[in-house]
């Protein structure tokens, strides 16, 4: 298992741009976009139990990753296993059908998955989760492979674990900063250092793609701040200067000074000029007791912009992007359906989280 | 001309309390393709699966895994009782899934033990060739040990000149040391070493000679490899004794699950069912009396009229003799009709060998592929083979026939020709060419048709050949419109470009024959149909209407491909018997190796003589003539059920 | 100095009528070849693209690879017409 978990695609060269092979690419990537399970398979997921569901799926894309992983682990285990390793496998592959800029562009992206270990990391040691329960939630898509994960895993303290990490860029912040409970603060400082290292990436854009993939990203953080000041807002939480540190920059439209000046009526008032109101005006009532249904309004809206950026720019990064965030609402979707089986959580409630488009 | 098989929606309603022995029977029918039901505003909502299915599912999820993991294939089966299958099948799968774990983890284990074994080994290296015990190394106490390996080299005397209580061993091509000293002078030699990049090396725990040590470490990897070498096989034994079960297992319970699982894609309310689906006309009865005999004739079925909007949702079942049967490939390969259209598997049977056998047209080749195909048909008996086989039986066929037309076997002339520049002797003595008429360009026609040197005229003639080809299309897109949108729609949209080529005929033929009055009757034609046609499809349709010169040009690759294959076949002739072995009375060495050549090089042609024609030949299907006429799109028939191959009842 | 070699050396034309009809016919035949090559490679990946992920796609990526052949197809018969004229 090693062999194809631990091999990672090279970070290849910022200058190489001829070789993007962009017709093979965006044609096997729209052909793999065509086996994501259409919307609707999920009334019929909704009504399996866990293993009838874990026997469907095997029968489709993630067939390998059940075969491999069912001698080893069961029922909701073995499904999250699955999940997690055929995740990271398709976008491990994405870097091998792609070169050049696509292929640059893409494995900085999939970093994300890094700082997602690493919270996962942390926050297991914080809250002494068991070394099988951190397994399950790591998802190797980004550089840190299986291996060097399963690694960490095992490691008895936080404090290992981050000198461990010695040779990555997140070093400094967490060797300065995390002092064992401030992971709320880390957290967002990954988040920030992610997405500015990913705009510095993209620096400022010249080629068409990189054009896209800075808007596709953009987007993203104004989904992100979007969440993080209702969330904040409902607490009560006024003070600019508690909540600006939280906000990421570089967003597309959101004017975050702005908005977290505002009281929650004013607030919402604000959004109702942005671009994001149609998507979300269905949640918008007075008492929203849960941001469940305000985050999948969002992420359905950036699901869909993206798959019209790339009716709009069909040979470009874009319909990969567009894939990425697809498989991985797929991958959420199921183990949303996996998690909230296993708790006996009722059909509604799990349908209610579910991002099916 | 076939049609797909007519179809009859049928819709079954019964209360919950049938609902599994109206599955059973109908999934003993196999005859019943269910559509499945998506849940909207009727109130009705799928069930849930039987409670078997999560059990079934989780015992398939394991066979899979396990069978995945042996590479279990499918083969040639054994069948056995279903019966039978179910009853053992908890405890072989128990026994199974022990069995492979056990071995697994002893593998793992092994394995580990292998690399354990390894790390040890390569400790040692470094100190093989000097050989001391390990025992040697510690426990003193006035003395202190540098073991370890330098960059440069170490003499005994640069140690002596700190100390003289000392005792050096160097390996000089590991680079490694071993210097025993006295404590009080150790920090000097510290330095000195220190000076020459010493890396100290960790010792060995264990103590022992290394050069006996690693006799004992090889002898134990030895061992280990062995031990793992032998749980492999057994793990080979076990896929060989438990294949059967496997597959057996697999098709009983994918079965079983199935059926549990159909209530996830049928109408039901609190108690009762509605299954809703096509069934081919002529098997509605059966289904019928299945499903009453099952449920005691409580289960309600009723034919519902199939509405024009709901044509597009039929499903599609060919309808074609034993002998059409494999043009079904071709056609799958490229979509399946749609219940409206004219299935045309038997026009292909007809029009795909002929354009492959003229475009390869050897009497040669046509023995060694249709030998060739013979010998595959019957060593490999797998479905998906068998009917390409049988395609290029057929195209062997064609080839054969159009091998005696052209005079042509293996790149050779069979006839004689004459030519201005003189005899070309054919392979055959005697068959003289004969001139039958003049052909384009100078050319003549005659029999057998040397095809290189009339290419002019070969380009005539299958420009024609494709012309004829493409009415064909237009024919039965006509067809096809007139049988549902009246004739006058064919007409217009397809007859009307059968009429433009009468007219453009009719034109060229008064040009050339000096007719000016038939010249403008064609002009005249060629209009009418032009306006017939822009009623017909509008604009797009007079647009397109150069593509038709396009289209029927590309039948030309009939000639084009040929001639490389004959240029390619003649070529390696030339080579071999004029170029190597000019001298055909003497046998020795030359003629070897001009055999060698022609084996060779017709062998390359042959491959090639099943890609290129055969490409062109589909291409010239696919696209221009499926261009005038096929849509396809069709929903492929898909019967609720199961043919058994490993199990029975 | 070279040059001055050549212009002598070629007393008569570069290029009789038959020669100008060869050139003629290879270059109808070289220039659409390239020219249905560059299409193709470009199809050809993108449909083998999608044929590594669905191989239900042969009949369709097939078709749509040799669709530009018909580019040299015509070159030839121009080619042949040039020759045979």
């Amino acid at each position: 298992m090693d062999k194809i978990w631990g091999k990672k695609p090279r970070k290849s060269d910022k200058k190489k741009k001829g070789t993007s092979n962009y017709a093979y690419a965006v044609t096997r990537v729209r052909a793999m976009k065509s086996k994501l399970l259409p919307k609707e398979t999920y009334p019929r997921l909704m009504n399996m139990g866990i293993d009838e569901i874990t026997r469907f799926i095997q029968e489709s894309e993630y067939k390998n990753d059940i075969d491999e992983l069912a001698m080893k682990y069961s029922g909701a285990d073995l499904a999250e296993h699955a999940l997690n390793r055929n995740l990271a496998l398709t976008y491990a592959k994405l870097l091998l059908i792609t070169a050049g800029e696509p292929n640059y562009l893409i494995s900085e992206y999939l970093r994300r998955y890094d700082i997602w270990n690493i919270k996962t990391l942390l926050r297991g040691k914080q809250y002494n989760a068991s070394e099988e329960e951190i397994l399950e939630t790591l998802i190797s898509a980004g550089e840190l492979t299986y291996t060097t994960l399963s690694e960490l895993a095992a490691m008895e303290s936080y404090e290992e674990i981050i000198e461990a990490l010695n040779e990555t860029d997140y070093y400094p912040l967490l060797q300065e900063e995390y002092d064992g409970t401030n992971l709320a603060y880390i957290e967002n400082e990954l988040d920030k250092m992610y997405y500015s290292g990913l705009f510095g990436v993209i620096g400022k854009p010249r080629s068409k793609d990189r054009k896209l993939f800075a808007r596709f990203i953009k987007l993203e953080v104004d989904a992100k701040n979007m969440g993080t000041l209702f969330r904040l807002k409902k607490a009560g939480v006024e003070q600019l200067d508690e909540i600006m540190p939280l906000m990421i920059e570089g967003g597309l439209e959101l004017n975050t000074e702005k908005l977290a000046s505002l009281p929650y009526e004013e607030f919402v008032e604000a959004l109702r000029k942005t671009r994001y109101w149609d998507a979300i005006s269905g949640v918008m009532v007075p008492d929203m007791d849960s941001l469940t249904g305000l985050e999948c309004r969002l992420l359905k809206f950036s699901l869909e912009s993206a798959t019209t950026y790339s009716h709009v720019s069909p040979i470009s990064i874009v319909p990969i992007m567009d894939y990425i965030i697809y498989k991985n609402n797929e991958v959420n979707n199921l183990r949303i359906i996996f998690r909230g089986k296993e708790a006996g959580l009722e059909d509604e409630l799990i349908k209610d989280q579910l991002v099916v488009i | 001309m076939s049609r797909p098989k007519v179809m009859t929606r049928a819709v079954i309603v019964g209360h919950k309390s049938i609902l599994k022995q109206t599955i059973e029977a109908l999934y003993d029918t196999n005859l019943f393709h269910i559509e499945d039901f998506v849940e909207d505003e009727s109130g009705f909502k799928i069930d849930k699966p039987f409670e078997n299915a999560e059990d079934v599912s989780k015992k398939l999820v394991k066979i899979r895994s396990i069978a995945s993991y042996l590479g279990i294939a499918s083969n040639e089966p054994v069948v056995q009782k279903s019966g039978t299958v179910l009853r053992e099948l908890d405890s072989k799968l128990d026994e199974l899934d022990r069995g492979i774990s056990d071995k697994t983890e002893l593998i793992i284990q092994l394995e580990n033990e292998l690399k354990d074994l390894d790390s040890q080994k390569k400790e040692l290296l470094p100190f093989l060739s000097i050989n001391l015990d390990f025992d040697y190394f510690r426990g003193y106490e006035s003395i202190n040990v540098f073991a370890g390996t330098i960059k440069g080299s170490l003499e005994e005397s640069q140690v002596s000149s700190i100390t003289k209580a000392f005792e050096l061993y160097v390996d000089p091509q590991s680079k490694s040391i071993v210097l025993f000293v006295a404590k009080n002078d150790a920090d000097r030699v510290y330095e000195l070493i220190q000076g020459l990049g010493f890396r100290e090396l960790r010792v060995p725990e264990r103590g022992g000679v290394p050069s006996e040590t690693l006799r004992l470490i090889e002898q134990k990897e030895a061992e280990v490899g062995k031990k793992i070498e032998s749980t492999k096989a057994g793990i080979d034994s076990m896929k060989s004794k438990y294949a059967d079960f496997i597959l057996a297992s697999d098709e009983v319970l994918s079965i079983e699950s199935e059926k549990a699982e159909l209530p996830l894609k049928i109408a039901t309310s609190a108690n009762a069912f509605i299954i809703d689906g096509w069934t081919p006309s002529e098997d509605y009865d059966t289904v019928v009396s299945a499903v009453n005999s099952a449920t005691a004739g409580k289960a309600y079925i009723s034919k519902l009229e199939i509405e024009e909007e709901e044509e597009e949702r039929v499903p599609v079942e060919y309808n074609n003799s034993a002998v059409v049967e494999p043009m079904q490939q071709i056609m799958d390969l490229y979509s399946r009709p749609k219940y409206t259209e004219i299935d045309p598997s038997s026009v292909l049977l007809l029009t795909f060998p002929l354009i492959y056998g003229m475009i390869l047209g050897d009497i040669g080749y046509a023995i060694i592929l249709g030998v060739l195909a013979l010998a595959v048909k019957k060593a490999v008996k797998s479905e998906a083979v068998q009917p390409l086989m049988n395609i290029l039986i057929y195209c062997q066929i064609s080839t054969f026939i159009f091998g005696i037309l052209y005079g042509e076997f293996m790149g050779f002339s069979l006839a004689s020709l004459h030519t201005a520049h003189g005899t070309i002797p054919g392979l055959i003595p005697g068959w003289e060419t004969i001139t039958l008429f003049p052909g384009l360009s100078g050319e003549h026609v005659t029999f057998p048709v040397h095809r290189t040197h009339m290419i002019m005229t070969m380009i005539g003639a299958t420009v024609t050949v494709g012309l004829l080809h493409l009415n064909l299309g237009f024919l039965l897109g006509f067809s096809n419109i007139a049988r549902h949108h009246g004739f006058m729609h064919g007409l217009l949209e397809k007859g009307s470009w059968i009429i433009i080529e009468i007219g453009v005929l009719i034109a060229a033929v008064g040009i050339l024959g000096g007719n000016s009055i038939l010249t403008y009757v064609g002009a005249a034609v060629f209009v009418i149909a032009v306006l017939m046609l822009l009623k017909g499809e509008g604009i797009q349709g007079v647009v397109e209407l150069p593509s038709l010169m396009g289209n029927a040009l590309s039948y030309s690759r009939i000639i084009a491909v040929g001639l490389s294959s004959i240029y390619i076949a003649s070529t390696v002739n030339d080579i071999a018997f004029e170029m190597i072995w000019p001298d055909h009375s003497q046998i020795g060495f030359a003629a070897i190796a001009a055999i060698i050549v022609f084996i060779l090089g017709h062998g390359l042609n042959t491959v090639l003589s099943i890609i290129a024609p055969g490409l062109h030949a589909l291409r010239l299907q696919y696209v221009e003539f499926f261009g005038k006429f096929y849509s396809g799109g069709g929903i492929i028939y898909n019967p609720f059920g199961y043919i058994r191959k490993y199990t029975e009842e | 100095m070279v040059g001055e070699d050549l212009v002598v050396a070629a007393s008569g034309p570069i290029l009789d009528a038959a020669g100008m009809k060869a050139l003629g016919a290879a270059l109808a035949i070289t220039i659409t070849g390239l020219a249905s090559a560059w299409a193709e490679k470009e199809i050809g990946t993108a449909a083998i693209g999608a044929m590594a992920e669905n191989e239900g796609l042969f009949g369709k990526g097939l078709i749509l690879t040799v669709i530009p052949e018909t580019i040299v197809i015509f070159g030839l018969v121009a080619s042949l017409l040039i020759n045979s004229a």
